[in-house]
Parts: structure tokens; C-alpha cells; sequence
């Protein structure tokens, strides 16, 4: 009997442990808006903006992050204005899904330690066999018996103490936010983007400040079944706190208005300010499943009038966006066999080839906003120069408020040269553990594809 | 589908666009998303109307829609 009193003893300390980590959102009473983490003010930044470079670190485990750290690499090696900086230290955005997540949350934690010990403290180790030696620890079953303590919060707790040193949202906002760190997650309600901004927990009520860097990163990178999804708490809204004109003019003109996607933008928000009984919480999982490249947080902050990088269009003289897109096309044999896929494979289809197949659409979608934004202007000017020809009246049309060159560079596998070597990277698996050499590869292949690309070489020769 | 609007007033300001500064000045062509947009102009407000919502079509950067505000 007294066996049995210990034993229930110890499986309720156990479990009472795992309920004591379980960390929450915290609420945040009264809004304030210029506190926490949100993007800089325009006053403070417009002098730097001349060149904005964002860059969109796509998902993908260790190899998305290798080649995420490949790039970053060489835009640290490639000066700029006479060797008076560098193209890394122009970055004014990193926005990542997954697993490009750990490479930006920890450049923005740490800086350019990242080029020192980022390798040893994520890319080169074996994560994945780390969680299944956690998750087959007796104690941890115990833990995982509370409702409140879920697989991702093992993941959670291995990324906080081993890659991200415990940091949090206070620790980017004390860093300077420069650049800024957008981690993408999926809304599992909605299917929309969930940026890890204040201003995204200003509608839930909450501050982001006192939240873990790692438990963003975990939940920008819980891919479904695989990894159970974070949940966050929606708080009665902040005093002082209203949704913004941008958001409250997308639901006026409705479904059927002339934005059908500024609707959805607007509604996928609104819901969680203005039907809190309804949506008490948010659960999130991988960012890749609405977005897997983070090219669409850049889209939205630029064509929405409430973002970031709206109101500075007009200071901005390149735009520059480059997107290390770690996508594969492993060697597929279901079309060798008659009998149809097994579960396994309809379920690994099923979250992966939407995702694929949105990816090279939202790539797209942001070429074309930018192109037709980057013609405007072009367009203003063509014209002047046919009336300037052709009449006598000196007449002057009025000037676009914006004139920026556009510069889009995709790292992609796809743009391998060498046919073995492009076969080997596309054929990598989406796994939180590479050997060395491949890690090696990744790093390296980053770097020789933004050296191979027309694009970026043009824009060197404009800014060096 | 982007819409273009050009804001006329006797004095160069900054264009206020959904209650926020939107790097676009007066006398200078603007670019938007479709849909309807609150449009103001950087304090003094000695001007008339205050705000007033557009909801353009049909613009092009050659040919934006006028808003006007007039001094007060």
C-alpha cells in the first residue's frame, strides 16, 4: 500500500513538473503602441531604406536551414558601397517558415555568432534522434500524460536550452530589431499566416515580449501529426486597443468587393478581436502548410496600407528580395505500382503537395506585385517622354510617388548546373538530421547559386 | 488589381492612407490595392473634409483619381 501511496506520489510530482513548464502567452491589459516587438518607426529608418533587402528563408528541417545559413554566408562575404559594409548588414527583414526559423531567430538572437557556432549548435546534430530519445524517457511519459504538456513541448524545451539559450521576444527588442525577424506559422483554424509580431498579439490581447524565441520557432516548425500543434491563449482585448482602418475598410467592402484577398486578410484577423468566446485560443502548426517559402508576410507588408514596408516604397531605391527556397523533388516510384498509394504515402501527399505547389505560386504572386509597382513609375515617365516628343505645351504629368528597382533572387536547387550534384540536393530528406558532409554541401550550394545568378550580379554592379 | 490616386491640396503634405503616414506626398501619385481607403493629410488640420473614403477603379498611373482637399 505504501508502495502504491509513493508511486501515485511520484506520478503526480512528475506530472505537476510537466504542468509547471508549460509556458504561456502572457496577457497584456493595456495596448501601447509602439511597445514590444513590431517593426521599427518609419522616422527611425527611412535614411537606411534607400536599399531594403528582405529575405525569405523557406522551410525544409536542417536542410532548409543550411542553406538559409549558406546564403546568409555569402551575403556577409559580398561588400558593398566600396567595402564599407557588407550586403548582410543592408538585411532589414528575415521572414521564415520552419526550418529556415532556427538560422533567422537565431541570427537575430545572436547576431554574427551564428557564423561561429550555429553549425555545432543545430545544423551538424541530430535533433531528431535527440526527440526520440526524449520522447522514450519514462519520465516524460508521465509529463506527457498532463493535458497541458504535448510531444512539441519536449521540442520546445530541446531548442530553449540547447540552441536558443532560453531568449526571448524582450531579447530581440533589446538587439534593436534590425533586421527584423517575422517567423511564420499556420492559424489551424483559419489556414492563414501567423506572424510571432506584436501586432499579431495585440489582437489575442497579449504580449510577445515575455514568450520564448523557441517555442515560436517550434510552432513556425510543428509539421503536422509528426509534432502536435502550439496553442496560444486569445485575452480579453487590451484596453485602448481597436483593429486598424486598413482591417476594419477590407471587411467593409466584403467577399465580392474589389479584394476579395484583402478580405480574407482583414477576416482571418478580426475574428480573434471581435469573437473571443468563439476563439478562446489559437492553435498553430507549421508554417509551411499557408506558406512555405515566408515570401507572403513580405507581399502583404508591402501591398497592405497598415505594413511595414508601405509607407516606404517611396525611400527605397532597390528592393531587393532573396529567397532561399530549399524545395526537393525526392524520386517518386508510386506511379511504378498498380495498386494504389498506402496511407502513409496519401497522408505525406496530402501535407506536402499543396504546399509545394502554393510555394511556386506565392513566389510568383510577390514578382508580379513588385514588377507592376517597379513599371508604374516606368510607365509615368514613357509617357512624359512621348508627350515631351510629340507636343508643344510643356505639359508635365505628375510623378509616382515611388521609383525603385526591383531585384528577386531565388536560390533554388533546380538552378544546379551540374546534373549529379542538382539529382543529390533535390533527392535530401526533410529531416532535423543531415550528416556533415551534406550540411557542408547545402552551405556551400547556397553561396555558388547566388554567385551564379544574373539577377544578383546586376545588382552588385549597381550598389558595390 | 492596384489603383492609382493622386491627392491635390495648396500645400505639400504627407497623404494619411487608413489612419496611417503613408510615405506619399501631395501633388504625387499613389499606389494602393483595390478596395475603399480612408484618405487624410499630415496635421495642421486645416483642412476640409477631414477624411474622406475612395474606393478607386479603373486608375492608371497616368490617369489616377483626384482627391481634393481644400484649406481652412
Amino acid at each position: 500500500m505504501k508502495r502504491i501511496q509513493r508511486i501515485s506520489a511520484l506520478i503526480f510530482l512528475v506530472v505537476l513538473t510537466g504542468c509547471a513548464h508549460y509556458l504561456v502567452n502572457a496577457p497584456k491589459p493595456k495596448y501601447e503602441a509602439d511597445f514590444g516587438y513590431r517593426y521599427l518607426p518609419k522616422t527611425q529608418t527611412t535614411k537606411q531604406d534607400k536599399i531594403y533587402v528582405a529575405l525569405a528563408l523557406s522551410g525544409g528541417g536542417t536542410r532548409a536551414a543550411a542553406l538559409s545559413y549558406g546564403v546568409m554566408e555569402k551575403l556577409r562575404a559580398t561588400p558593398i558601397h566600396n567595402g564599407s559594409k557588407t550586403l548582410l548588414d543592408e538585411v532589414d527583414v528575415i521572414s521564415s517558415v520552419s526550418g529556415g526559423s532556427f538560422t533567422a531567430a537565431y541570427y537575430g538572437l545572436f547576431g554574427d555568432r551564428l557564423f561561429s557556432d550555429f553549425k555545432e549548435k543545430f545544423l551538424y546534430r541530430d535533433i531528431q534522434g535527440e526527440l526520440t530519445r526524449k520522447l522514450f524517457n519514462p519520465i516524460n511519459w508521465f509529463r506527457l500524460m498532463s493535458p497541458d504538456f504535448n510531444r512539441i513541448d519536449l521540442a520546445i524545451e530541446l531548442y530553449d536550452e540547447t540552441v536558443f539559450d532560453q531568449k526571448t521576444y524582450q531579447d530581440l527588442v533589446n538587439n534593436g530589431k534590425q533586421p527584423f525577424i517575422a517567423i511564420n506559422a499556420t492559424n489551424m483554424t483559419t489556414g492563414s499566416q501567423f506572424t510571432f509580431t506584436q501586432q499579431a498579439f495585440d489582437i489575442l490581447g497579449s504580449d510577445l515580449s515575455t514568450l520564448h524565441v523557441a517555442r515560436s520557432v517550434a510552432s513556425s516548425s510543428a509539421f503536422p501529426i509528426l509534432l502536435s500543434p502550439v496553442s496560444y491563449k486569445n485575452y480579453p482585448a487590451s484596453e485602448g486597443f481597436d483593429l486598424s482602418k486598413d482591417i476594419e475598410n477590407g471587411l467593409k467592402d466584403q467577399y465580392n468587393g474589389p479584394d476579395p484577398r484583402r478580405y480574407m486578410w482583414a477576416y482571418n484577423q478580426s475574428i480573434y478581436h471581435t469573437n473571443k468566446a468563439k476563439h478562446s485560443y489559437v492553435h498553430l502548426m507549421d508554417g509551411g502548410l499557408s506558406d512555405n517559402i515566408g515570401v507572403r508576410y513580405i507581399a502583404d507588408n508591402f501591398n497592405h496600407s497598415s505594413g511595414f514596408l508601405f509607407p516606404r516604397k517611396t525611400a527605397i531605391n532597390e528592393l531587393i528580395i532573396i529567397i532561399a527556397n530549399a524545395k526537393t523533388q525526392p524520386p517518386e516510384s508510386l506511379d511504378e505500382d498498380e495498386s494504389p498509394p498506402n496511407l502513409i504515402d496519401v497522408a505525406y501527399k496530402t501535407a506536402t503537395v499543396s504546399m509545394d505547389n502554393y510555394s511556386f505560386e506565392s513566389i510568383q504572386l510577390i514578382s508580379d506585385i513588385l514588377k507592376v509597382s517597379e513599371r508604374a513609375a516606368q510607365e509615368i515617365l514613357h509617357c512624359q517622354a512621348v508627350i515631351d516628343e510629340h507636343c508643344r505645351s510643356g505639359y508635365k504629368l505628375p510623378r509616382m510617388g515611388h521609383d525603385f528597382k526591383v531585384t528577386l533572387v531565388e536560390v533554388n536547387f533546380l538552378n544546379v548546373r551540374d546534373p549529379a550534384k542538382r539529382q543529390r540536393l533535390l533527392s535530401l530528406p526533410t529531416s532535423f538530421h543531415l550528416s556533415v558532409q551534406q550540411v557542408d554541401e547545402l552551405i556551400r550550394v547556397g553561396g555558388e547559386l547566388l554567385d551564379q545568378s544574373k539577377a544578383f550580379n546586376e545588382l552588385l554592379t549597381r550598389i558595390k | 488589381m492596384n489603383q492609382y490616386i493622386i491627392v491635390e491640396f495648396d500645400e505639400f503634405r504627407e497623404v494619411i492612407v487608413d489612419e496611417t503616414p503613408s510615405g506619399y506626398y501631395t501633388g504625387k501619385v499613389i499606389e494602393l490595392g483595390a478596395g475603399t481607403h480612408t484618405i487624410s493629410l499630415e496635421e495642421p488640420k486645416n483642412f476640409s473634409p477631414i477624411e474622406q473614403d475612395v474606393n478607386p477603379s479603373g486608375t492608371s498611373p497616368i490617369q489616377p483619381q483626384k482627391i481634393y482637399f481644400s484649406k481652412v
